[in-house]
């Protein structure tokens, strides 16, 4: 496994890479500043996880959680206030400063059971489930056209179905969708790549609605296209 | 209470739950049991020994209060989305009732309340670590820190500049947990709290100030 440390406190940093080392998690990047390591993480550098502190300068870290690739994130804060806000962001754990080793690892050992799952073949996903007004219901997969974030709750664009409105965050709908076939295009959009029509300047038609695609969604969802041909 | 403290929680949200596995993580000697429903409460209090209720104020739209019989007299405590808690019996009134969400100091106090401040430094950490190099970067670092808070917080105090201030005071406020420098932490999360309000209290940046150069004068003695 690999990591990345996101945090502007150059003591952490370090006892961070120290239990890293001993964690044999190799550690790939380490930044102080939360835009750089956006880009580092959308561009060349790919993690299992990333630790990840909050309160940083220019971009704190729950701004930058939504806009992060797939990625396991482990937040690492003094602040005990935020756990539940971080866990709503459906990170897969939350260490406090000063963070003990045995807690560490308790954390690593998450992230490797999580890892073995996702990347053991299993059958690609065909449903989700999704709560509303505290009951589940089954969704196709291929039902979906796209899924647009509102405020908290997420509205999913189905084919010829009324649009169903969830109490979720964009990250975690997109955490259960199959990668192959969905992509974040915008903040706030997920589409199905196989339901796209077409795609002009910065816009993508699915059925008749027009989703944008943001700045810096466009490269990544292009590359992809090329791949698909 | 007795060693290890078995919690029931009664809650039906999950990330309320979520976190209060978190909570109860940080705590060495808690054991929990979540239930969904009040009406599995009894059968869970029959089959096993439980120390403390912690319960949402509604489970599945169904109020506390009316399940109060299935509890068996225990201590238990209430929490609710909002501050208006609507009032049980008072024949066995909640112990105490805190708004969601529940924070790490919160349940803790649950456990401590009588425990005994720690105000002078230790080196603990420091002693478990069995690499002189790491060691000596470690505490340099931490060093350097410290000068930087004698340094810049007088100079930002001059120029009124308090967000700067306050993300200085957070970054060492752990530290000062790090060297379990109880009382200077508290006060660091204080000053933290109320500069997010900008209040700022020139007394206690004056007593923060001179832990610092306590902490500091510490790590140069070793």
């Amino acid at each position: 496994m690999n990591a990345i440390i996101i945090d502007d406190d150059p003591f952490y940093v370090e006892v961070l890479i120290d239990y890293c080392n001993k964690a044999k998690v190799e550690v790939v990047g380490t930044y102080n500043e939360s835009m750089n390591a956006l880009s580092a993480l959308k561009e060349k550098i790919e993690a299992d996880i990333v630790f990840l502190d909050i309160h940083m300068p220019i971009l704190n870290g729950f701004e930058l959680l939504d806009s992060l690739p797939n990625t396991q994130v482990i937040i690492t804060t003094q602040d005990d206030t935020k756990a539940v806000k971080a866990f709503d962001h459906n990170v897969l754990d939350f260490l406090l400063k000063p963070i003990e080793f045995s807690r560490f690892i308790k954390s690593i050992s998450k992230a490797e059971s999580k890892t073995k799952n996702v990347s053991s073949p299993t059958t690609e996903t065909e449903h989700i489930f999704v709560n509303i007004n505290k009951k589940l219901h089954r969704l196709e997969i291929k039902e979906i056209d796209f899924i647009e974030s509102q405020g908290n709750y997420v509205k999913i664009h189905l084919t010829g179905k009324n649009p169903l409105m969830v109490h979720s965050t964009l990250k975690s709908v997109k955490d259960s969708l199959p990668i192959s076939t969905f992509m974040q295009v915008h903040r706030s959009f997920i589409l199905n790549l196989n339901k796209i029509v077409d795609i002009e300047d910065n816009t993508i038609v699915i059925n008749r609605s027009v989703i944008p695609i943001g700045k810096s969604y466009r490269e990544k969802l292009i590359n992809h296209l090329k791949l698909l041909n | 209470m007795k060693e290890k403290v078995h919690i029931l929680y009664i809650e039906d949200d999950t990330l309320d739950i979520r976190n209060l596995e978190w909570l109860a993580d940080q705590v060495d000697h808690v054991q929990l049991t979540i239930c969904q429903s009040f009406e599995k409460v009894a059968s869970i209090l029959s089959a096993n020994t439980i120390d403390l209720i912690i319960t949402d104020q509604y489970v599945k739209a169904d109020h506390y209060s009316n399940y109060l019989s299935h509890f068996k007299q225990l201590d238990y405590i209430v929490l609710s989305n909002t501050t208006d808690l609507k009032k049980s019996t008072i024949l066995y009134p909640p112990l105490k009732s805190f708004k969601k969400p529940l924070t790490l100091d919160v349940f803790k106090s649950l456990f401590e309340a009588n425990s005994s401040q720690k105000v002078a430094s230790k080196y603990d950490y420091f002693d478990t670590i069995t690499d002189e190099e790491y060691k000596e970067r470690l505490i340099s670092l931490l060093k350097s820190e410290f000068e930087n808070v004698l340094l810049a917080v007088p100079k930002l105090l001059n120029d009124n500049n308090l967000e700067e201030i306050r993300q200085i005071v957070h970054k060492v406020s752990s530290k000062f947990s790090l060297l379990q420098m109880k009382e200077p932490f508290d006060l660091a999360r204080n000053i933290e709290k109320e500069l997010t309000i900008d209040v700022l209290s020139n007394d206690k940046i004056q007593l923060l100030l001179e832990n610092t150069e306590t902490a500091f004068t510490y790590l140069n003695s070793k």
